[in-house]
């Protein structure tokens, strides 16, 4: 696996095809081409970094029903629809769906080349967000099955005292662990640890 | 040949033969004595014959005047014979009156002569009168008894109590009765229960009245079987007007019956379907007067059927429907059946579109079947959806002429995206530093690939719009107009209107693309029939004209529609000008590059009078 992002490119045509890998690689970016929906799914390991470029209307699976399979498989690939038929019921389907940019052919010189760029942009702000989650549940899995049930008492809200009452348990004792607490999470105060409890909560549900 | 009284005397002294002779002569009776006599003359001339009368002595030397008498009789049993005699006794007397003499006469009182042979040729003339006359009824008898025992038609005669007297062999046929078996019985056996009480009813008035005509009675035949009879009878009396017998005359009617019965069963079942029938139906003579109509033909056109037998076909045709209902009338009366769509005008002034199928009916002169539909909601339906279809056909002409367009845009397009890419990455590379120059020389090459794809597909284009060019042949002009107003007329299932044709030479050539020509005079067509479509149907006027002048022809197309339109008479011609709600503009337009195309010129003037004429010409080849 490489961290440098590519551009994957499906399109049937290979006329079209071969102007796009040309465009990304005057980008001075790598691009992967496809003659097809089905073909770039069998190839895509999950979690390469890039983007996809794609045509609207193929034989076979359509522009939009590839973004659907990549939806229902957890891959979070920004996805760039071209469509040389601009039909509303379409660019609003594949909105929705969460494609970043719908464009029709043809377009104004710079746009594929800006809705690349913003793709990228967008798909390595998600896997820095993806790795910074990463790390704070790795982090998390460094606790005590203690030191959990006490954070989760801290992230309700609870004064020492309290949890030290309701775990009937001393009140240093709940000091020192919400100490060790910090320290395993790295957190420089109890208002970052609500921040990064919160990021991993939200992550999981 | 002389008339005197040929007279053959039996007399042996010829004076007496005188005496008569001079007797009779002087009683002014003119006459010729032949005296004979012995036996042997006396029988000679009777088998000779040629004799009025005989006279003859009693007494005679060489004959007995009773022999005589007899011989006489036996010979000439019609000739009179009268006795001349000297002495004849009372006894005598009698004897030879009651042997067959006519007369006698004493020779002493001769002046009794002349008066007894007068008389007793009188009496001869009479008896053979009489003889002629029973000979004459005799043979009429004969013929009568012949007539009636072989008359086809059945007699009876029956007493006064009804029973049978007399038959003839008809009578014995129709009722399967021998003779012997019916004689002396009474009539009620051969009649049906119902009838016996008719029979015992009218027989005494057949009585009274002498006479009777035409009652009908049911016969029983002998196998059981009812024969009907319709009678005819006289009663004939005796001298002393007493009932004598009957006389009947039979006619077997039962066919006649039946079949009497069968036409009123033909005419209930007529009736019943007629007027229970959906489709109007109405009988009517040659002249269209009304002679018959069902329940379904008074509802459908709102007047009573009293009413509608007062009026005649054309009084319920509506106006523009006559012209055509002469022509069907026509039809009808040639081929004997036609089907036909007409208008009526109702009672209530509401017109109804109907469609007719009549017939004439056979055998009978000058009378015509119609069943009569009426129609004017489907037809409403039809226009309906002929409109619905035509806009239907409007809408996919268009969005056809959409679709194509998107088709060659998605198809340039192509080529045109990859050239973008292709300038936009060759764009990017030549802002680095040091561009990488081997993609810069591929992705111009393929710029200029893309570019050469987009030149083809236009070029193929091209083609496919010169493969439209005119195909021209030679064609008579008049054919070409008639298959336009076919073409119109099948388009609009059948034609609004009426076109006229005034054609200065049909057979004129023209060196055409038929089609296009075609279309030309279907788009004029087609204006002129749109512009009078708010016209009663009798006020639509379109007339095509053809006029032959130099090197060309001239074809007009004119209406009395409202005229052209004021502005925009000038724009006529152009693309998408147009004074119709959905029209597109481009009829007039393409009609104009055709006939350009062709070498000839198109223009509009208003019409003399209301309305507008289109013009084109067309080189003659």
């Amino acid at each position: 696996m490489s961290d440098q992002p590519t551009v994957f490119v499906v399109d049937d045509d290979e006329q079209a095809r071969k102007s796009i890998c040309a465009l990304v690689k005057s980008m001075g970016l790598r691009a992967e081409s496809f003659a097809s929906a089905e073909a770039f799914l069998a190839r895509y390991a999950a979690g390469r970094p890039g983007c996809l470029v794609t045509d609207l209307r193929m034989p076979g699976m359509s522009g939009l029903d590839l973004q659907e399979q990549l939806i229902q498989r957890g891959i979070l690939l920004p996805v760039i629809v071209v469509t040389a038929y601009a039909r509303t019921p379409s660019t609003v389907r594949a909105i929705q769906a969460g494609a970043v940019t719908v464009l029709d052919r043809p377009y104004a010189e710079d746009t594929l080349c800006d809705a690349i760029s913003a793709a990228l942009v967008k798909d390595t702000a998600a896997q820095a967000e993806q790795d910074r989650l990463q790390a704070i549940r790795s982090r998390l899995e460094r606790l005590t099955p203690a030191e959990r049930t006490v954070l989760d008492m801290i992230v309700r809200g609870r004064s020492n005292k309290a949890i030290a009452k309701e775990l009937d348990i001393s009140l240093r004792t709940v000091a020192n662990r919400r100490r060790e607490i910090l320290a395993k999470m790295e957190a420089d105060s109890t208002a970052a640890l609500f921040r990064l409890a919160i990021a991993a909560n939200a992550d999981r549900s | 040949m002389d008339n005197s009284v040929r007279i053959l005397y039996l007399e042996d002294d010829p004076a007496d033969a005188e005496l008569v002779q001079a007797t009779l002569d002087a009683a002014g009776m003119a006459c010729q004595v032949t005296r004979v006599e012995t036996c042997e003359e006396f029988r000679r001339a009777l088998a000779e014959g040629g004799y009025d009368i005989v006279l003859a002595d009693y007494t005679l030397p060489a004959y007995d005047g009773m022999s005589a008498l007899q011989r006489a009789r036996e010979l000439s049993p019609v000739v009179p014979f009268i006795f001349v005699s000297g002495t004849m006794g009372e006894n005598a007397a009698i004897e030879a009156l009651t042997g067959g003499a006519t007369d006698y006469v004493l020779k002493h009182r001769l002046s009794r002569l002349a008066p007894a042979v007068k008389r007793a040729l009188r009496e001869a003339e009479n008896s053979r009168e009489r003889q002629r006359a029973e000979q004459a009824l005799r043979e009429s008898e004969k013929r009568f008894r012949l007539l009636y025992e072989n008359a086809p038609l059945a007699y009876q005669s029956l007493d006064a109590d009804g029973r049978f007297l007399e038959v003839n062999a008809a009578w014995l046929r129709l009722l399967g009765y021998l003779r012997e078996e019916v004689i002396g019985r009474s009539v009620l056996e051969c009649l049906t229960p119902p009838c016996q009480e008719l029979f015992r009813e009218r027989f005494p008035r057949f009585k009274a009245a002498g006479e009777m005509h035409d009652v009908e009675f049911d016969m029983v035949r002998k196998d059981g079987t009812v024969v009907i009879v319709s009678v005819d009878g006289l009663i004939a009396y005796d001298e002393t007007r007493e009932f004598r017998e009957t006389h009947c005359i039979l006619h077997d009617v039962t066919r006649r019956k039946q079949m009497e019965e069968s036409l009123r069963e033909h005419e209930r079942e007529y009736q019943t379907v007629l007027q229970s029938a959906m489709d109007g139906f109405a009988v009517a003579d040659a002249r269209g007067r009304l002679l018959d109509v069902n329940e379904a033909y008074c509802r459908m056109i709102g007047y009573s059927r009293n009413e509608l037998l007062q009026m005649s076909i054309p009084d319920l045709q509506a106006v523009d429907a006559q012209a055509d209902a002469a022509r069907y009338v026509e039809e009808v009366c040639r081929q004997g059946f036609a089907r036909f769509e007409s208008r009526f005008r109702r009672k209530d002034g509401r017109l109804i579109d109907v469609e007719v199928s009549a017939s004439l009916v056979p055998h009978v002169a000058e009378r015509c079947y119609a069943f009569v539909r009426d129609v004017t909601e489907r037809k409403r339906s039809e226009e309906q959806l002929q409109r619905l279809r035509s806009e239907l056909t409007h809408v996919s002409r268009l969005s056809t002429a959409g679709e194509m367009v998107a088709g060659i845009a998605h198809e340039v397009n192509k080529p045109l995206y990859s050239i973008a890419n292709y300038a936009k990455a060759c764009c990017n590379v030549l802002a680095l530093d040091e561009p990488d120059l081997e993609d810069l020389r591929e992705w111009t090459r393929e710029i200029a690939a893309a570019a050469a794809r987009a030149g083809e597909i236009t070029r193929r284009l091209l083609d496919f719009v010169r493969r439209a060019e005119p195909h021209r042949i030679s064609a008579r002009i008049g054919e070409v107009i008639e298959e336009a107003i076919s073409l119109l007329a099948a388009e609009t299932r059948g034609l609004p209107v009426v076109v006229r044709r005034q054609f200065a030479d049909a057979e004129t050539v023209v060196n055409v693309d038929r089609i296009q020509i075609q279309q030309v005079l279907v788009n004029l067509l087609r204006n002129a029939c749109e512009a009078l479509e708010a016209k009663d149907a009798a006020a639509k006027e379109v007339t095509i004209r053809t006029a032959v002048g130099g090197d060309s022809v001239e074809v007009s197309v004119a209406d009395n529609g409202p005229g052209l339109p004021d502005p925009g008479a000038s724009r006529l011609f152009e693309p998408f000008f147009t004074t119709k709600p959905e029209g597109l503009g481009m009829g007039l337009a393409i009609s104009k590059t055709i006939v350009e195309a062709h070498g000839g010129r198109i223009w509009a003037t208003a019409r003399p009078g209301g309305g507008a004429t289109f013009h084109f010409t067309l080189p003659k080849a």
